[in-house]
């Protein structure tokens, strides 16, 4: 391990403890899992460099899952922050992606092509057993897997159409979750050449689309990005819906549009406290960092302008800061922005580009 | 009047200029980033287009000997590079043109980076070239000596410029990259280039061509030239699926759209799919990559962009496209170029066996 000296990084004077993981390299291939130290300024490379991606703390913030190569494909790799050891999973496939932690840290869940097939399985490992398993019954076709923080979504949904409800299944995928937990994914909701894409739940043996049970004509629209809020009652997701993507939101009331802008709006990310998405849009001409209250999906502005974009938001434990990437200084470095968007500043200014922030949950231990 | 302008300023840039050469003398682009011969312009005489360079600088254009000087209005300054805006004169002829800079330091020529037309064509035709591998020693015949005939071909053809689609190199190296531009230079049409896997080496690819994610238009049609030499990690993480969607938004009024793009692989971003296949489909993609013809089962599976493959140019392959009022029709692949070194001829060998007796 050693600090990257060509990283000059400006001391962080904002009051802002923690870490903030990222990824930096001169080429993809060099790409490399990367910590900076809001307390001290400090930045370590901590990954293996080997195309490093895709980072996730651990909800302690003790560990970070990220994507690695390795020979034939890529790897999850587990990086300890108190050992400083990278731990590879032993993995069955040769290409996994996209790793994310359970809510108690006990297993992560992450994609993988099973048997050369284009089309991604989910697996989850389990940190205990040190075995990974096949969820969603083999089931091909689906991608980027979060876990659900609770059951609570799923206790709450009561189709109209019992008879559908009953023929998907989700009683049994009721009773699993509270079992084993459940994840949201992204999966292939008809086949080329005119292919969809559907929100599903996941548990081990099951999968249903979730939409399906709640809106009729689910497989006219494309959706992405899905993100359950930190207690697993409203998901976030993104729908070309309308023409161009949006921001939605299924919560207790249904669905609700949050971003309603005929430019295009990517990439939803809640505030700890459940109160704010902050997510990319291109409604002034840019990618811009925005945000929208939940309650009232009233839009603002926190970070971006003309000549240059802002993309990647992700929130600090309290909800007053931001970290994220933009090429405001002529390529992609990592900045700060308040809450709203009124103090900002860049944190790296490195020679190769950096990128993917993701904040640390809550302080390491000293 | 003019004429007189004309000649002062080639005296002047006579007296007052060493022997400008082009880029930087390892090949790779000096003041001048964009445009460059992997990404010119083509325009008609008056209009204005990007310039992107190190520094403020004074640009003019050269063309046999004469020079003719550009106004330009720089926009702003951001990170190690300038932006601004040049206007073409008004009475410039048609032809090819080398963009030359200046400042207090430095001096730069970028050739064949402007391409001036009497009009921009409703009806035309383009070339599609792809994995051209310049550095491979994997024929008898040299990598060179295929690509001249080939590009010599293309500039006998109907084709208005060329579109080249990634793997113009076999390593990626500096080295190869130098060599790609003299085979380049002999084009007689503009060449707009892609990167691919095989050019991924260190920075090579954006030190000689700056952009690796760019549009242009050529008339009602547009064109949307992306990174996919690492499609499974690139696109997700840097600036590129935003550039994709404000790129994608500019060419929206287009008759066509056309993406560029060295390969499509159903596993590529999802983000950048999303972009382009889905929310705001492409007419036509063209890539190459696999070294033949599209087969039944190569497709986008989002249903409404159109798939053009084209063999190898290595292997002696390039395909004319032509562009009307009822979309892009691709022609058969041309594959007349030999691989193999042309056999001695008989009369040399018959000259030389009475040189031996």
């Amino acid at each position: 391990m050693f600090i990257t000296a060509s990283l000059l990084i400006l001391q962080a004077s904002l009051g802002q403890t923690g870490a903030v993981a990222f990824i930096t390299g001169p080429t993809p291939f060099e790409y490399c899992l990367t910590c900076l130290d809001l307390d001290t300024g400090d930045v370590k490379s901590v990954g293996r460099g080997l195309g490093d991606s895709a980072p996730q703390w651990s909800p302690d913030g003790q560990r970070i899952a990220y994507q690695s190569r390795v020979e034939g494909g890529y790897a999850v790799c587990i990086h300890t922050l108190d050992t400083e050891e990278n731990f590879l999973l032993p993995h069955g496939d040769e290409w996994n992606y996209e790793p994310a932690w359970s809510p108690d840290g006990k297993k992560t869940a992450f994609s993988c092509a099973v048997n050369e097939s284009p089309l991604r399985s989910i697996k989850v490992y389990d940190f205990e057993s040190g075995t990974e398993e096949v969820w969603g019954g083999g089931h091909e076709g689906l991608l980027s897997p979060v876990w659900l923080p609770s059951t609570d979504m799923l206790k709450a949904l009561d189709p109209d159409d019992q008879m559908a409800a009953d023929s998907l299944g989700l009683f049994a995928l009721k009773e699993e979750a509270e079992k084993n937990g459940a994840l949201l994914a992204i999966g292939a909701a008809s086949m080329p050449p005119k292919l969809s894409t559907e929100i599903f739940i996941v548990t081990r043996d099951t999968v249903v689309p979730l939409l399906s049970l709640l809106t009729e004509d689910s497989q006219r629209y494309v959706r992405y990005a899905v993100r359950p809020d930190h207690k697993g009652r409203q998901i976030a997701y993104e729908c070309n819906e309308g023409g161009d993507r949006e921001i939605f939101m299924i919560g207790r009331r249904g669905i609700a549009n949050l971003s309603n802008h005929h430019a295009a709006d990517w990439n939803p990310h809640w505030s700890r406290d459940n109160d704010w998405i902050a997510f990319e849009s291109f409604r002034d001409g840019f990618s811009g960092i925005y945000r929208s209250q939940v309650s009232t999906a009233n839009v603002s502005l926190i970070a971006g302008g003309k000549g240059y974009q802002c993309w990647a938001p992700s929130w600090s434990p309290d909800g007053k800061w931001l970290v994220y990437a933009s090429d405001a200084s002529g390529h992609s470095q990592i900045h700060l922005s308040s809450f709203d968007g009124t103090n900002q500043k860049q944190l790296t200014r490195g020679e190769a580009e950096a990128m993917n922030p993701v904040w640390q949950p809550r302080p390491s231990k000293k | 009047m003019r004429i007189n302008r004309i000649i002062i300023l080639i005296v002047s840039c006579l007296v007052c200029m060493p022997a400008a050469h082009a880029r930087q003398e390892d090949g790779s682009l000096g003041l001048i980033r964009v445009p460059n011969n992997g990404r010119p312009v083509i325009a008609t005489a008056g209009d204005a287009f990007e310039i992107i360079l190190l520094e403020e600088a004074q640009l003019h254009l050269e063309r046999e000997g004469l020079v003719f000087p550009l106004e330009t209005n720089w926009r702003e300054s951001r990170g190690k590079r300038v932006y601004g805006e040049a206007t073409l004169p008004a009475d410039l002829p048609a032809g090819c043109y080398s963009l030359c800079g200046k400042n207090s330091e430095i001096q730069d020529v970028n050739l064949r980076s402007v391409y001036i037309v009497e009009a921009l064509k409703e009806s035309y035709a383009f070339a599609h070239i792809t994995d051209m591998h310049t550095g491979t020693t994997r024929h008898k015949r040299s990598d060179r000596e295929i690509l001249l005939e080939l590009l010599g071909q293309v500039n006998e053809s109907d084709a208005d410029f060329s579109l080249i689609t990634g793997d113009v190199t076999d390593h990626g190296t500096a080295e190869e990259f130098l060599s790609l531009l003299e085979i380049l230079d002999t084009s007689r049409i503009p060449t707009f280039l892609a990167p691919g896997n095989h050019d991924r080496t260190d920075s090579n690819y954006a030190d000689f061509f700056e952009h690796l994610t760019y549009a242009f238009q050529y008339g009602r049609d547009g064109y949307l030239s992306f990174d996919t030499k690492d499609y499974l990690i690139a696109d997700e993480m840097n600036v590129q699926n935003s550039l994709l969607y404000l790129y994608r938004r500019e060419l929206r009024p287009s008759r066509w759209s056309v993406g560029m793009t060295h390969r499509y692989d159903p596993d590529m971003g999802m983000r950048s799919q999303l972009t382009l296949f889905v929310d705001d489909p492409l007419d036509y993609l063209l890539v190459g990559h696999t070294h033949r013809e599209a087969r039944t089962g190569d497709q986008i599976p989002w249903g409404k962009t159109r798939l053009i493959m084209t063999p190898a140019a290595i292997n002696g392959s390039w395909r004319l496209v032509r562009v009307d009022d009822q979309g892009l029709h691709q022609e058969a692949t041309v594959t007349t170029v030999s691989i193999t070194p042309p056999e001695p001829e008989e009369k040399d060998e018959e000259e030389e066996k009475k040189g031996n007796q």
